[in-house]
């Protein structure tokens, strides 16, 4: 009896030791930062975008926590409410990614064959071709909306979540409690989503998490070149406006809009990072 | 080799292929009149009427394709009403200073990855964990913003280079003081866009030479009895190498974008610029030129790439 | 007649090595290189062998896990490499298997009664209910009690000598006619070895006549307590197959020899005096090699070992073998 607790204990145990720096200042981050855009419309007294809130070019002060850019919107809220968007389009795209990374990482993880060299090649392919560029085309010629943005950003990353999702599916396939389901007489989709997905799901996640950040770094730089939904506002377009602006020397616009859009996207990555050594502490590197 | 060369040199075409496909493929896909894609956002009906010539729009689709595809291949990607020119030649004509970009920042990169990634290693302690931490923190931050950043703090505010462009507005230098003026104006960008990848390559170079510590250092350093650091560096540079070309070479596309957003903070005259004023204007057609010849130009590289290491990588092995 | 349940017949499974998409090759690894043996209903046959000699490729060939490269295998008359995926998984309740890797046969994410229950989901119709309650019943018969306890418990909860009950329990859980247990005790420590062993004779006398074994082992003595027909095998080839008694007793083949002289007795006199003579290592069988795979090693190897594989023969006392030692016998199967 003692035996099953002691296995117990010493499973939790485990778990949580392997908790490391990267991981907790990842979450933590992260947690800020997706607390701040829910709770955008509390945290601000007026909408964004609004054009002439308060004189141009203001100086961050008490009544302009961020300041005013050319128009005289309110940088604080436009910066909050680009937060919210920046995590909106990250997550949204980054599920599309996923539904079809997952489902094309196990179709040639679990069939194998042809059918899986097929998908590498085609994979590998197509992580040539720069995601960046393929979105920008794809929402310059279907129009700057954020539907199209979530949609060309979803659709051009999931190369590294079906690579990702083939090995994990691998590795997983190998493992004799597969080979068991089969000589039990489970059906293939049976196997697959009963046996397979619950045990390879778990190690995609940190990458997918990686893949959030990445997405929300491609719609800021959209949002820099001036590709951005003209209703909702944009850490990208900030800057960009900042930019254009660029002579009237007002450091408020690129500063405070560029400081959260990095704490965002190292939160992610942080949190990704930390999420692959939490699963693979073998693979814990020598210095941070 | 030869199979290995032909079976890439199949995929690549194969790719480039695709590319041009999905390019005629948003054309079509795009809300309204195809004409406007491949003409850019133009009032001008007689210009209009030519491009639908130019590219078969009256026709059945797939002969729509054909002839797209016949285009590009010949390098006739349209003409931009606005600027009067070919988009080819428009796009060839800014290809240099994209390049001379690229090539200065993998310079920088080079030297300083290299070397930070090789005291990183050598020295442990304190001075890696920085590096490592500042590595993490370049690899988030965007480049994009880093650009304004030091626009702001070295332009604006200490007046150490120029706001922008490739060369001086107000006075034109003759000789070799034209080519330290372009210099002069590079510093900004080349930096702004190698400190990102300079993070990448500091990891990489400390992965390797940590790797080379543990075994040949220690032998050598007895049996010959130099000093330490010939020793690290001679090592370093030689491991160092091959994954700076297969960064270079694999990551042409970052590389690629990353020049793009650079150039349009500084105004610097490349493919950057002319993808971003095209933006501005609605010039579609140059738009997707730039994208065709991007990535012609990634599958090329990636395809010399893929060569070199195939040579490389033997000859490694025999060592 | 005799009442058959399963029939192989000179089964071959060979692998190619160095084999893409671009090339084919012509060399192989002989995996299994035609055996042929017949299993009676409510047998229990051994399978012995070392380490490489094809014992699991073979069991998984039985099952149909991989697909031979030549051969045929009938359960119960039914030529189970003709079937189609869905009749095969109809079939699957009636032939079941217990594989070597304990733990790693067992879903990390499935507590002990989603394991079980996903059986009984896949082949009957039965509610929720009347699902828990065969369970429980299938814990008490294996030893797993309290059943209640157990069936929320997951693997890694489990010693390894429980995880192993459950793998049993999964295996006779729709009280199927054949069971193949593939080192089924080598994990575990002496006294946890009585049990299991204990275990499944009394599963065995329990359904008296309906269902048969496979044991497949390296541990002779195992296989000495519990089969009654054993069959050697040696680089994917048979060696020699009879009555487990006779073979142990009195090994004729030179490899089995080898392998009963290896294995210690409890009598320190015979012990003593026993001549052990173990050497070499098995060698993979490549497609140039035609003769017997143990020439390399075999005390009284002759030239012809070598460049021929000695045919299957049967002996006087029933027990058939594949040596040149005794070809001079007649009988040919």
């Amino acid at each position: 009896m003692y035996k099953l607790i002691l296995n117990h204990t010493k499973y939790l145990k485990e778990k949580f030791s392997n908790f490391n720096t990267r991981l907790i200042v990842g979450i933590t981050l992260t947690c800020i930062i997706v607390i701040l855009g829910i709770l955008a419309p509390f945290i601000t007294w007026y909408p964004p975008l609004t054009v002439m809130q308060g004189p141009p070019y203001q100086p961050p002060s008490l009544q302009y926590l961020f300041g005013t850019d050319d128009l005289g919107r309110d940088i604080y809220v436009n910066t909050i409410y680009g937060i919210r968007t920046s995590l909106i389009v990250g997550v949204l795209s980054a599920l599309i990614a996923m539904l079809i990374g997952i489902l094309l990482g196990i179709i040639a993880g679990y069939y194998r064959g042809f059918l899986e060299d097929l998908l590498m090649r085609i994979t590998d392919m197509a992580f040539i071709i720069p995601q960046f560029l393929l979105a920008l085309i794809i929402v310059t010629t279907l129009g700057p909306n954020i539907y199209n943005i979530i949609l060309a950003i979803g659709v051009t990353s999931w190369p590294g979540i079906a690579r990702m999702t083939r090995a994990t599916t691998l590795s997983v396939k190998q493992q004799t409690f597969i080979e068991a389901a089969k000589v039990l007489g489970l059906s293939d989709i049976k196997i697959i989503s009963s046996e397979l997905l619950p045990n390879s799901l778990p190690s995609v996640i940190p990458y997918i998490t990686l893949q959030i950040g990445n997405n929300i770094l491609v719609e800021a730089g959209l949002g820099f070149l001036g590709v951005s939904d003209p209703n909702v506002s944009s850490l990208g377009m900030l800057l960009n406006n900042a930019q254009q602006h660029i002579l009237a020397n007002a450091w408020w616009m690129s500063v405070f809009p560029g400081i959260f859009l990095s704490l965002m996207i190292l939160g992610f990555n942080l949190l990704g990072d930390g999420l692959i050594e939490y699963m693979n502490p073998r693979l814990r590197r020598k210095a941070f | 080799m030869l199979k290995f060369i032909i079976q890439r040199l199949f995929l690549y075409i194969a790719l480039f292929f695709t590319v041009i496909i999905i390019t005629f493929l948003l054309v079509h896909l795009a809300p309204g009149d195809p004409t406007y894609i491949l003409a850019g956002q133009v009032n001008d009906p007689e210009f209009i009427k030519a491009v639908r010539h130019r590219f078969g729009l009256d026709k059945p689709l797939y002969v729509q394709l054909l002839i797209y595809i016949e285009n590009v291949l010949k390098g006739d990607l349209g003409y931009s009403y606005f600027r009067s020119e070919s988009v080819s030649s428009l796009i060839l004509s800014r290809i240099p200073a994209t390049f001379l970009l690229i090539l200065t920042a993998m310079f920088i990169v080079s030297l300083v990855g290299v070397f930070l990634g090789t005291i990183a290693a050598a020295k442990r302690g304190w001075i890696d964990a920085i590096i490592s931490v500042l590595s993490l923190i370049g690899v988030s931050i965007p480049y994009f913003w880093l650009g304004l950043l030091m626009l702001i703090i070295f332009s604006l505010n200490l007046n150490l280079f120029p706001t922008g462009g490739m060369t001086s507005l107000t006075t034109t230098y003759q000789g070799i003081y034209y080519y330290l003026d372009i210099l002069y104006h590079l510093f900004l960008p080349a930096t702004t866009l190698a400190i990102f990848n300079i993070a990448y390559v500091t990891r990489v170079t400390r992965g390797n030479v940590l790797e080379v510590l543990t075994q040949d250092f220690i032998i050598t350093a007895r049996s010959k009895g130099l000093p330490e650091r010939r020793v690290i560096f001679r090592h370093a540079l030689r491991n160092a190498l091959i994954p700076v070309v297969t960064f270079i070479g694999f990551n042409t596309g970052v590389l690629l974008v990353g020049a793009i957003l650079t150039e349009t903070i500084f105004s610097w005259p490349g493919m950057g610029l002319l993808l971003y004023n095209s933006l501005q204007l609605r010039d579609y057609p140059v738009m997707l030129g730039i994208f065709i010849y991007g990535a012609l130009i990634i599958i090329i590289i990636n395809l010399i790439v893929d060569i070199l290491y195939n040579i490389l990588d033997p000859r490694i092995r025999k060592e | 007649m005799r009442d058959e349940l399963l029939r192989v017949e000179h089964l071959k499974k060979y692998f190619p090595i160095g084999k893409s998409f671009f090339r084919k090759t012509s060399l192989y690894i002989k995996a299994v290189d035609d055996v042929s043996f017949i299993l009676e209903r409510g047998q229990i046959l051994g399978i012995v062998g070392e380490s490489g000699s094809g014992k699991t490729t073979l069991a998984k060939l039985i099952l149909r896990l991989i697909k031979p490269t030549s051969g045929a295998v009938y359960f119960d008359g039914i030529n189970i490499l003709d079937l189609s995926e869905k009749e095969i998984r109809g079939l699957r309740p009636r032939f079941q298997m217990i594989f070597q890797d304990i733990s790693a046969s067992l879903n990390p994410r499935k507590n002990i009664r989603e394991i079980l229950a996903q059986v009984y989901k896949t082949h009957t119709n039965l509610n929720d209910k009347e699902i828990n309650q065969r369970i429980e019943e299938l814990l008490e018969d294996v030893g797993l009690t309290p059943a209640s306890i157990f069936m929320n418990r997951y693997p890694h909860e489990l010693s390894g000598g429980q995880r192993q009950r459950v793998n049993i329990a999964r295996a006779i859980a729709l009280d199927p006619e054949l069971i193949i247990a593939d080192e089924p005790t080598s994990a575990l420590d002496a006294s946890l070895k009585r049990q299991i062993i204990d275990l499944f004779k009394k599963i065995y006398e329990d359904r008296k006549g309906r269902l048969s074994y496979i044991v497949i082992s390296h541990d002779i003595s195992l296989i000495d307590n519990i089969t009654q027909k054993i069959l050697v095998m040696y680089s994917g080839k048979v060696v020699e197959y009879g009555d487990t008694k006779n073979v142990i007793r009195n090994p004729k083949h030179p490899y089995t020899q080898m392998l009963i002289s290896a294995v210690p007795v409890p009598n320190p006199e015979i012990e003593k005096n026993k001549k052990i003579f173990v050497s070499g290592e098995p060698m993979t069988l490549k497609t140039e090699f035609n003769g017997c795979p143990f020439y390399n090693r075999c005390l009284f190897v002759t030239d012809k070992c070598k460049k021929e594989m000695p045919p299957f023969i049967k002996l006087e006392d029933g027990r058939y073998i594949a040596c040149w030692l005794y070809y001079d016998k007649i009988h040919m199967l």
